[in-house]
């Protein structure tokens, strides 16, 4: 073995390579390619919706990669409990509430909050109204004090009691304002 | 295993036992007192250095010249271990493009080498985003080209270098790609690094590899958010985003950065491997561990040995420089 350095710090053994293997070619393997057909393995970039599901095939990729912005309609704001002075984007269909980092509105701070989705907040933008729901858990859910056990339309200053958390509801849209959904979803 | 910093193991230890303290309450007031002042003290200092730079600001050569003229470095003898042999593994697995790129600075020139040491440097192109080819090789190209040239010690080098880097990746690609990369330096008998994404830089004494950075992907937050119990083991685990990288150069600003806390000794017999997740993806640490018994070149041929030999199927790039202490 007769290891050179070339220009662009390669190392290679010039006893096989008349010149550094690695920058003679592109695809900076000129041994062996070893390349299979593209549509072996699927499409590698750019991402969309179209993507594999499994570990992204493998493809290095941001963490933010094919998430679009989404317009927020309203906010939760925790006005009781552990997250007091918090505030949570809610977004247009359906919102699921939760501990779990998983949920699109997630109270991280209170343990009795059920991690998986005890309550749902929708924003219908066909009625331009906005409703909540109980989905599951053991916990009583109150809106205004009341317990919630069907779907009901939330007004502003409405209070949602979840476990010691309390969330007063603010929209955005609404009769005054809406975005222009059709233009932001081409 | 030992796939964590040790420092950053140590200093969460530390940090542990000193909550675990104030937390029975038997701390007496002169403590709080010395930490204050000591607080104070620090305060100060980051005050004085914030307004060195502001000084500083135009040029970040200067302000480098400025930091090692107000600081300068104690006359502490250094060993000098020589760079045995270095090795260089770099394939295209079973992808269409070669996204990844790797360097090493020159060897032969020995001003360089007593004045900076050297620095070796691999980078991740993201397959998931465009031009993810050229910008780890733009930006291998320019650390390299800049190594010699930024002036100050070996962190503060490696620290303008990752600033260089950022750079070159946000201004020369307008957006919408991204890499990975970890710069490491040598430096008498001092190792260095910096590392932002997924790849790896490990230290392989004896025959154990210990895994010196953590790595900024989204498995690593999921991880830790269901040790926490905020999301269940099995959701985390079976999370299709496992892989997505939290943080990258191209990205803007980048989420995270991965130092280790101080520059790490070095002993004779001590190899350093930087690799790509190509290779620490398919092999084992046992398995790298076996390939580094042998020299770094020796070992880089092994490394692509036992890729080929695992036959996957989707074999990523792979790229690893291993350095011979």
């Amino acid at each position: 073995m007769e290891m050179k350095q070339c220009a662009f710090g390669h190392f290679y053994d010039a006893s096989i390579y008349t010149q550094c293997p690695y920058c003679s070619d592109k695809t900076g393997n000129a041994s062996e390619p070893n390349v299979i057909d593209r549509e072996e393995i699927g499409p590698t970039a750019p991402l969309d919706g179209t993507r594999p599901e499994a570990f992204d095939n493998g493809v290095t990729v941001p963490l933010d990669a094919g998430v679009e912005i989404r317009p927020v309609v309203g906010w939760l704001v925790c006005v009781e409990g552990p997250d007091k002075g918090r505030s949570y984007e809610i977004h247009n269909e359906n919102n699921f509430v939760g501990r779990s980092s998983t949920m699109d509105i997630n109270i991280q701070g209170d343990p009795g909050i059920s991690r998986d989705k005890p309550v749902i907040i929708t924003y219908d933008s066909r009625s331009r109204a906005f409703f909540c729901g109980f989905m599951n858990g053991r916990g009583v859910v109150r809106l205004n004090d009341k317990p919630l056990l069907s779907t009901t339309e939330l007004k502003m200053g409405d209070r949602i009691e979840i476990s010691k958390t309390t969330l007063m509801f603010m929209p955005l849209c609404g009769e005054q304002f809406d975005w222009d959904w059709d233009s932001l979803n081409k | 295993m030992l796939n964590q910093n040790i420092n950053l193991l140590r200093l969460a230890e530390a940090t542990e036992a000193a909550a675990e303290t104030a937390a029975k309450g038997g701390v007496p007031a002169w403590v709080y007192i010395v930490c204050g002042v000591v607080a104070a003290c620090a305060i100060a200092a980051v005050l004085i250095v914030r307004a060195n730079r502001k000084k500083a600001a135009p040029a970040r050569a200067d302000e480098a010249a400025a930091l090692s003229q107000a600081r300068p470095e104690p006359q502490v003898e250094r060993e000098t271990l020589p760079i045995t042999a270095v090795g260089n593994v770099h394939g295209i697995g079973s992808r269409p493009d070669q996204q990844d790129a790797f360097g090493v600075s020159s060897i032969a020139n020995n001003k360089l080498v007593k004045e900076k040491g050297i620095l070796a440097i691999v980078a991740d192109g993201m397959g998931g985003l465009k031009n993810s080819g050229e910008i780890s090789q733009a930006i291998v190209r320019s650390a390299l080209k800049k190594f010699s040239d930024f002036s100050g010690n070996q962190r503060e080098t490696l620290l303008m270098l990752g600033a260089n880097i950022n750079g070159v990746a946000n201004d020369s690609f307008d957006g919408g790609t991204g890499t990975t990369f970890i710069a490491a330096s040598i430096k008498d008998d001092l190792l260095d690094f910096i590392s932002i994404g997924d790849s790896r830089i490990a230290l392989c004494r004896g025959s154990s590899l210990l895994t010196m950075n953590r790595v900024h992907n989204y498995a690593a937050d999921l991880d830790s958010a269901a040790a926490r119990g905020q999301v269940s083991v099995a959701s985390a685990m079976n999370d299709p985003k496992r892989a997505r990288l939290t943080s990258y150069v191209g990205m803007g600003e980048p989420k995270a950065v991965d130092m280790p806390a101080a520059p790490i000794q070095l002993s004779k017999g001590d190899r350093v491997i930087i690799m790509t997740d190509g290779v620490f993806g398919t092999l084992s640490d046992a398995e790298i561990a076996s390939a580094l018994e042998a020299s770094a070149p020796e070992a880089a041929l092994r490394l692509e040995a036992l890729i080929k030999d695992k036959k996957k199927e989707n074999q990523d790039n792979y790229t690893a420089i291993i350095i011979e202490i």
